[in-house]
């Protein structure tokens, strides 16, 4: 088959490699109909996380057709159509009965790898490294995917890819992202970041009750589309951002705040030179801009989640603002299981259409040009779908 | 309450059993009774399919039986271990007997928490090759802890969902090449 394999910091190749098989009873292999380039494929690209091995199949937002199935695989059948989530989960331990997916003890085989730098593994992902499990991903024309039944979600056959193939990854994160705010009805948030994730919350945050949402962004075509959204859109690089959004809340602050930005941030002035001199000096791994103005700007009482990615260390993160303000934290990976057939539901319902997000809909075999366009041109390139076949 | 008192119970017993040498000490909780766990664990030559590191092992009568494992540098280590102590359901005890490789003494605990079970493995030993090997070991993460660490986890995911995960021999490119936990410290701390 073909696929898309990594080779190093902005080395990836479109190439032949084998056919995946079934290696285990709960696997099943699909035959991928639509994948995507996520955000967090870009830590990759960038080189921005350790342990990728030369050869790696990328891609973990990715949905298709049954057409193997292990002996365990009792739920599905060759020829549905699903949407498979980006982290693999066993829905047997213990996290994965409290629903915490993400936090799944077994699916990992590398969870001594992880836990010596995390202090414990969540769990594994499809194409995010051998730190997170090695998994060959979905940017290819072939995957497998370990414990199909309950992690796979069958798509009934009418509803075109590209409304549901964000349920694998950002449109669940973007919700639970929100989710995570505990909103009451009234409330103000502040999002940092118009890309994809940023796109979902803005959307996820009117579904779940926000009277007001800011989208904080420099990318004007992207504001743009928060306003789509019902955003109010803010140029950071035109104002004075934790004033802006002083004035606008009325002096109080947003009620919750969501970084949906991550290890990777663009900042301008002192902060923005301080972290791009620390992370080229190798004194820090992550340049958590977003993250201090989400802080600084919180009202007092209120919440910051973090759905943006951050791999290693962060350095002066605002500690005495949250303390002083009593906020509360919420992050992590989201446990997409949960959100499946929720959304799903919505999308039905026809309470939002993900694929308005889509700006680029290109062959698999042009995926190592559109990685450079995704990096590159943020302005004209939001979200690239990819079709496998062709 | 009562699992703690049976845990400090068990403790005092291996500071007892075990005292000297290099001390291991790992625990897994697992979404099963102690009973079949322990029974698992009991039947050495069922244990064998999971332990990712061990050659054979070769049952000699019912408390004794011969190891090999698969050392730091690739060569094959040896061993003849004797049950101690053994408490069906709770817990098993062994230790090498004279002219083996690598001479340690374990015990294992399946202590109930509620529906779960803590499993708890103890192990003193000395390490082949001494200090110097040992570290080298850790290094390439193959040190005993991380081995055993990675075998109660195995277990532990074969127990809940019937399979061990697994990554070999599913495609990839070319050129694979292999990384260590050194090379990612080396990236944490250059990138």
């Amino acid at each position: 088959m073909k696929a898309l394999c990594w080779y190093g910091k902005t080395d990836v190749r479109y190439q032949d490699v084998p056919d995946p098989q079934i290696l285990n009873p709960h696997d099943a292999i699909i035959r991928v109909t639509l994948t995507a380039i996520c955000g967090s494929d870009l830590h990759l690209y960038d080189g921005a996380i350790p342990t990728m091995e030369k050869g790696d199949i990328l891609g973990h937002e990715f949905m298709g057709e049954i057409v193997e199935i292990g002996t365990a695989v009792t739920q599905l059948k060759v020829g549905d159509k699903v949407v498979v989530p980006f982290h693999i989960s066993c829905n047997h331990c213990q996290h994965c009965v409290d629903k915490n997916f993400a936090a799944c003890d077994n699916t990992n085989p590398n969870a001594v790898m992880a836990d010596k730098l995390y202090g414990s593994s969540g769990a594994a992902m499809f194409g995010y490294s051998h730190l997170f499990g090695g998994y060959a991903g979905g940017q290819a024309q072939y995957v497998r995917v370990p414990f199909a039944d309950g992690g796979a979600l069958r798509i009934p056959a009418h509803i075109p890819d590209e409304k549901v193939l964000f349920l694998s990854d950002i449109f669940p994160t973007g919700y639970m992202a929100v989710e995570n705010c505990g909103l009451k009805p009234g409330d103000q948030i502040a999002i940092w970041g118009a890309g994809p994730v940023g796109q979902f919350a803005i959307r996820s945050a009117f579904l779940l009750g926000a009277s007001k949402v800011y989208s904080i962004d420099d990318v004007p075509e992207r504001l743009k589309l928060a306003e789509l959204g019902g955003a109010e859109a803010i140029d950071f690089s035109k104002c004075d951002l934790l004033d802006e959004l002083a004035y606008r809340t009325g002096g109080r602050g947003p009620d919750a705040c969501i970084d949906c930005v991550g290890m990777e941030a663009h900042g301008y002035g002192m902060q923005g030179l301080y972290d791009r001199l620390k992370t080229a000096t190798f004194l820090e791994t992550d340049r958590p801009i977003a993250l201090r103005e989400a802080i600084l700007s919180c009202r007092k009482g209120g919440t910051v989640s973090i759905p943006g990615v951050y791999g290693g260390i962060l350095d002066k993160i605002p500690w005495g603002s949250a303390f002083s303000k009593g906020l509360t934290f919420k992050m992590g990976q989201t446990h997409v299981h949960r959100y499946l057939k929720p959304l799903l539901d919505r999308i039905i319902d026809n309470q939002i259409d993900p694929s308005v997000i889509i700006s680029h809909r290109l062959k698999l075999s042009e995926a190592p040009m559109a990685y450079d366009l995704f990096k590159k041109h943020q302005q004209e390139c939001t979200k690239v779908v990819l079709d496998p076949l062709h | 309450m009562e699992s703690q008192t049976e845990e400090q119970r068990a403790q005092s017993k291996v500071a007892k059993d075990l005292h000297e040498g290099h001390k291991i000490q790992k625990a897994v909780t697992i979404r099963a009774k102690p009973e079949g766990l322990y029974q698992f664990w009991r039947n050495l030559s069922q244990l064998k399919s999971i332990l990712s590191n061990v050659n054979d092992i070769v049952l000699i009568n019912g408390k004794r039986s011969r190891w090999e494992v698969q050392g730091p540098f690739g060569t094959p280590v040896t061993w003849t271990a004797e049950i101690i102590e053994d408490k069906p359901g709770h817990m098993i005890s062994w230790k090498t007997l004279p002219g083996s490789d690598v001479n340690h003494s374990g015990s294992i605990w399946f202590l109930p928490r509620g529906e779960q079970t803590e499993i708890k493995l103890q192990l003193l030993y000395n390490p082949p090759g001494g200090k110097l090997g040992d570290w080298v070991a850790t290094l390439r993460q193959r040190d005993p802890g991380t081995l055993i660490l990675e075998n109660l986890r195995r277990f532990k995911a074969l127990i809940e969902t019937g399979e061990v995960p697994t990554v070999e021999n599913q495609p990839h490119g070319e050129k694979k090449l292999k990384y260590d936990i050194l090379s990612v410290w080396q990236h944490e701390i250059h990138h």
